[in-house]
């Protein structure tokens, strides 16, 4: 009950700051949120502030994925979608849809797309997992003279292992990785690419198959005194030493500058119909298992503003990233 | 059931020790097994928390199957005190590593997981291992779906060994046990020493208060330490010191009441004395009360007597009618004066409780028809019916006092004779049924036609000296004590006396007297003749006639006037004609009717009337049929049919039947010479058939010989006395065992009168003898009809006779042998003598000789020495004086 009742709040809450702006017919849009998490929330609120700075007159309509049935959608409105069932029910009911998702992994983005056979043309999304890039880079940053990057693959995440073994390489990396299957002993797996490895890349892959190997990953680099970077701030309190990962508000921020360019005088241009990774991210460390390893002085918006730099500077000359 | 006593000393014991010892039992108890408990408890949480974290931490060695790594988590785990092993299962609860060699628990045991059959001090705790997961996402949705199991991988058990625990269980409980012992042997020691302050004291005090028990009051006791049972002995002490005081106190107070009792004993001792010198003197005035109405009616009689013989004497001489007249009332006057006299010591005696039923089998017809046929003349001299209605159904023989039914009898109807003027007086007896089988309940009515008796006086007629009228006194005479005697008779026989009564119509007096049947005694019913004429003009009498016929004849022809007479078919038919002639009716019309009845009829004629009087009409008398005609008088009784059946068959011949035939055999024993020669004379010149002998022994003897008609017998004789002589005959087998014997005695002990009448007498007369006494028992037991007759031997005439020099020698014999009996000092003999002259004294009415014998019958019975010599000096004179005259 009190779920519900903080949901239709926050419901209306959305719908009354949005719609305070009253903005121009063909600046609303329809958010349609996975569920009633906070980030969600906190996403959209970010999102929608970003836009109405700039364009107070805009407007938005947020709504649950439940409630889906009944949120008057014309054939022209923008629908935001915010977590992965949100964005993959859109792309299947309204395939023709003006859709942006965010909160998206880049492999569920490409799994929904072979599944539903949606068009791209009017579909764009902002993933919410960093670029392959931004981890290497971080690695080389904590490792120096490391050599071996160690990795482990699940089903959804196979397809990266050749990207992140070039992405390595580019940094002086040779990437040691493993393959696990459901019925795979982790640790049997994990331990071998640990015993070689000189740090290790934690790469998200689906939710079952990261909390399986998560523990290991961290109990046998800690065993070996390697640094494991993650991907999520749970990761960095697990244990990993350091994590790059997409805050809401990181979200929001970059999907609010989105739709100020699609609701900008030109119009939506065909470019903005893409997948991108996001721009902004956020990095934090656990300076407990910092001091473990070694790492004195180890400051968390050095090592940030050390790892923007490199990874603007990276951009600009190489705009790769896993796709 | 005997009490158990214990001692203080017990009591205190038991009262510190025992709540001590529970609560150290109870508290040992608790402590131990709390302690226990908490032990085992603390066993268990620690096994628990263990095993817990050693499943938390052995999921990688399980997971990575890693013994290497068991091991030393088994090892550490083992150092824990009570932890026996831990063991390590596999998935499928196979045993991957195991600390200890023991064999329990075994494989099986850790294969089925079931450890219930391990020993007690064992206990087996066992935890599943589950792979532990991190999650490391932040955004649960943004990977896609997924969903989570926990994945077990194996299974860690620990081993208890609870013998530690045991051991310090055992261990907590020896501790406690010894303190509570040391808590207990010092309670013990702590209160011995305290009793020992309560209980010397105590003791102290017991001794003392039995010694003060054995009366030493004296004893004191000494002074406790301790406040209360100080209080105590000064309150013991206080207490002896107090009821020595008592005690000296009572013993006074003991000393002054058994001197003031032994003054009130003494005084009480002289007045028991007085008293019983007043009973004595109360008794002797009570004797010489009796002794004075006794010789008083003696001295009444004696002159009474020689009034009436002098009177009749008189009546013998030439007199004119006024003379006549005047020597009737004179006779009748004496006759009331000697009513009054028996009358006055009836009541005495009934006052004092004197008289005394005599339960005895009688026949009832005898008891009532003599009365009524004594009284009948009086009645028809006033032209009364005196009509006895004896109901055909009342039992023959009943058991009770017949002188005293006879008495209430006489009483009553003599009162309804003196209160009727005309009509007639009826006598009727019935019976009801009594209270019990065997027994009935008599009534009697006595119905007159007289002046009756007012509403108001009806509550006064049964009181002594009272009539319902003071001018009846003057009217009719009396004493007033007649009924108030039949009253006080009624009640002693446990019977009523009602009275109703219509003022100037009559009176009618009913008794009802409860009697027992005799059913030994039964009269013989003669056999009866067909047919019988009854003529009576009198209703009330011709009833009663036909209820006395009734037993004699078939049927009974019943005819009230001469117009009855045209039904009746004269001739030879009838056996009897009866002619009862009404007591009004004129001598003359009774003899025509009597001429009708004996012209008219063959057979043979009874005519019953009043005092004889058509008998002694000269035309009856002469008439040329009088030997048919039977004469009776008025009222006829049982007895006089049945004699008059015995001798019918001699009717024709005999013709006529008087009642003043009489022969019978008599038996006198007698030892005194005069009396015996009294009575001798008298009977013989009434042509009695004598047989005289001179004690009891010789009239034993004659009894047992011959039949007699009636016995006379003195009380006091030698050898063998008349009560004894009369025991003898009625418990013989002689042929007297039912003839009447008569008991003579001058003067009689109420035990003696008792005792005759319980040996079987029949009656009792007083000497000295008199004629009247004589013929009332004639009348009484051989059915004589002295008065009526007129022909019978007078006993007066008896008396000149016999010589009077007889009889004053007899006098001076006897007054010289009671005075050799004083002078002997011998009592028995003194009495008998006294006896015998009381019994002849009066005979010729010497009033000096029989006051002088009386005195000194009286002054030897209150054994007075001086009286009696004085009293015998007095009868020597007087005899002395007899001498003279007949020597002059």
């Amino acid at each position: 009950m009190v779920r519900l009742i903080k949901h239709l709040a926050c419901c209306l809450g959305l719908s009354l700051t949005a719609l305070a702006g009253s903005p121009a017919r063909g600046q609303e849009a329809v958010v349609i949120l996975s569920g009633d998490n906070h980030y969600y929330h906190q996403a959209a609120r970010t999102m929608i502030s970003r836009v109405k700075a700039t364009a107070p007159e805009f407007g938005a309509d947020v709504r649950y994925l439940s409630s889906l049935e009944t949120v008057p959608i014309q054939s022209d409105q923008l629908v935001i979608t915010i977590g992965t069932g949100a964005t993959e029910r859109v792309l299947k009911q309204f395939p023709h849809q003006q859709q942006l998702g965010l909160f998206v992994t880049e492999s569920a983005w490409r799994n929904a797309l072979e599944r539903y056979g949606g068009t791209t043309s009017r579909k764009a999304v902002i993933y919410v997992n960093q670029p392959l890039r931004h981890y290497v880079t971080l690695a080389r940053m904590l490792k120096p003279d490391g050599k071996i990057i160690g990795s482990a693959f699940g089903s959804a995440s196979r397809q990266y292992e050749a990207s992140l073994r070039g992405i390595a390489a580019q940094e002086g990396f040779s990437l040691a990785s493993t393959t696990l299957g459901e019925t795979d002993n982790p640790v049997t797996s994990l331990t071998p690419v640990m015993a070689q490895a000189d740090v290790f890349i934690a790469i998200p892959d689906q939710a079952t198959f990261n909390r399986n190997i998560a523990r290991w990953a961290l109990y046998l680099a800690y065993q070996q005194k390697i640094p494991l970077i993650g991907f999520s701030q749970s990761y960095t309190r697990a244990g990993a030493l350091a994590s790059i990962y997409s805050s809401p508000d990181d979200i929001g921020d970059q999907a609010g500058d989105w739709l100020i360019r699609f609701y900008s005088a030109e119009g939506p241009g065909t470019q903005l119909w893409s997948a991108s990774h996001p721009r902004n991210f956020t990095l934090n460390i656990n300076a407990s298992v910092a001091m473990a390893l070694g790492y004195r002085n180890l400051s968390e918006a050095d090592l940030y503003r050390t790892l923007r730099q490199r990874v603007d500077s990276g951009a600009m000359s190489d705009d790769a990233g896993v796709h | 059931m005997t009490p158990v006593f214990t001692s203080i000393r017990a009591k205190l014991f038991l009262l510190s020790t025992i709540p001590l010892l529970i609560a150290t039992v109870l508290i040992t108890w608790h402590t131990v097994d709390t302690r226990r408990t908490e032990i085992e408890t603390d066993l268990v949480m620690t096994a628990q928390l263990t095993v817990d974290n050693i499943a938390r931490i052995a999921d990688f060695a399980l997971f990575s199957g890693r013994v290497d790594l068991l091991r030393p988590l088994a090892t550490t785990t083992e150092k824990i005190p009570s932890i026996a092993s831990v063991v390590f299962l596999d998935q499928n609860r196979d045993v991957l590593y195991s600390s200890h060699t023991s064999p329990q628990p075994t494989a099986e045991n850790y294969r089925d997981g079931k450890y219930d059959a391990l020993p007690d001090y064992l206990l087996v705790v066992e935890r599943p291992v589950y792979l532990s997961e991190t999650d490391v996402t932040d955004y649960e949705d943004a990977a896609g779906s997924g969903y989570t199991t926990r994945q077990l991988l194996g299974w860690v058990a620990i081993t208890v060994d609870k013998t530690a625990m045991e051991e310090k269980s055992s261990n907590i409980l020896f501790t406690h046990l010894l303190i509570s012992s040391i808590i207990l042997f010092g309670a013990v020691g702590v209160t011995y020493l305290l009793s020992n302050s309560v209980v010397h004291p105590i003791r102290a005090m017991t001794s003392a208060v039995g010694e003060l028990e054995k009366g030493n009051l004296y004893t004191r006791i000494a002074p406790s330490n301790t406040r209360e049972l100080a209080i105590l002995a000064h309150g013991i002490n206080h207490l002896a010191q107090t009821v020595a005081e008592s005690r000296q106190n009572l013993q006074r107070k003991v000393f002054n009441a058994t001197h003031q009792l032994q003054s009130t004993l003494e005084d009480l001792r002289r007045n028991n004395q007085a008293l019983d010198n007043a009973r004595r003197d109360a008794e002797a005035a009570n004797q010489a009360k009796s002794d004075f109405l006794a010789q008083m009616s003696h001295e009444l009689r004696t002159p009474i007597s020689a009034i009436q013989g002098f009177v009749k004497l008189l009546e013998e001489s030439n007199l004119n009618n006024a003379e006549k007249r005047y020597c009737s009332i004179i006779q009748q006057a004496s006759l009331q004066l000697l009513q009054l006299i028996d009358d006055i010591l009836d009541i005495t005696r009934m006052q004092s409780s004197g008289i005394t039923l005599d339960v005895a089998p009688f026949n009832l017809r005898d008891c009532i028809e003599n009365p009524i046929s004594l009284m009948a003349p009086t009645a028809h001299q006033k032209k009364l019916e005196l009509i006895l209605d004896i109901a055909p159904d009342i039992p023959a023989f009943l058991l009770g006092d017949s002188l005293r039914i006879r008495q209430i009898v006489y009483n009553l109807v003599s009162n309804a004779i003196k209160f009727t003027a005309t009509g007639q007086v009826v006598v009727r007896l019935g019976a009801k049924p009594g209270s019990h089988r065997g027994e009935i309940r008599l009534s009697v009515h006595v119905i007159d036609t007289g002046i009756g008796i007012p509403e108001k006086h009806r509550s006064l007629i049964f009181e002594p000296f009272s009539q319902a009228d003071n001018s009846i006194s003057r009217r009719y005479g009396g004493t007033g004590l007649g009924l108030t005697i039949v009253k006080n008779l009624v009640q002693l026989m446990a019977g009523t006396i009602d009275v109703e009564s219509r003022s100037g119509k009559g009176t009618t007096f009913s008794v009802e007297l409860p009697l027992e049947i005799d059913t030994q005694n039964g009269t013989e019913k003669p056999q009866s003749q067909p047919l019988a004429l009854l003529f009576d003009p009198v209703p009330e009498s011709r009833q009663a006639l036909e209820h006395l016929l009734v037993d004699f004849f078939d049927s009974i022809e019943s005819c009230e006037n001469m117009d009855d007479l045209e039904f009746t078919e004269f001739g030879l038919k009838h056996d009897l004609v009866i002619y009862s002639v009404p007591v009004s009716e004129s001598i003359a019309s009774a003899t025509e009717t009597l001429r009708f009845f004996v012209d008219h009829f063959r057979c043979p004629i009874l005519v019953v009337s009043g005092l004889n009087s058509v008998q002694q009409h000269p035309l009856i008398s002469s008439g040329p049929d009088t030997e048919t005609v039977i004469y009776l008088d008025k009222p006829v009784s049982y007895r006089d049919i049945a004699n008059l059946f015995r001798a019918k068959s001699r009717l024709p011949e005999a013709g006529k039947i008087t009642a003043n035939t009489f022969s019978a055999e008599v038996l006198i024993a007698e030892d005194n010479d005069f009396n015996r020669l009294l009575l001798t004379t008298y009977l013989e010149r009434l042509g009695c058939q004598l047989t005289s002998v001179l004690n009891g022994q010789e009239a034993i003897r004659a009894a047992d010989k011959q039949r007699f008609d009636l016995i006379f017998m003195d009380v006091h004789m030698p050898e063998v006395n008349g009560i004894s002589a009369v025991k003898a005959i009625r418990l013989g087998h002689g042929p007297n065992r039912q003839t009447p014997i008569i008991m003579m005695t001058a003067d009689i002990l109420q035990q003696e009168e008792n005792a005759l009448f319980d040996a079987g007498a029949s009656d009792l007369i007083f000497k000295p003898l008199d004629e009247s006494r004589l013929s009332k028992a004639l009348q009484d037991y051989v059915h004589i009809d002295f008065p009526s007759a007129g022909k019978a031997e007078k006993f007066a005439d008896s008396i000149p006779s016999i010589d009077r020099t007889v009889f004053v020698a007899e006098v001076r014999k006897l007054t010289e042998q009671a005075k050799s009996a004083i002078d002997r000092r011998d009592a028995a003999d003194l009495r008998e003598y006294i006896h015998q002259l009381l019994g002849i004294a009066g005979v010729y009415k010497m009033a000096y000789l029989e006051r002088a014998v009386r005195a000194l019958h009286a002054a030897t019975k209150a054994q007075d020495e001086e009286k009696t010599y004085a009293a015998m000096t007095t009868l020597e004179e007087e005899v002395g004086k007899l001498q003279a005259s007949i020597d002059s």
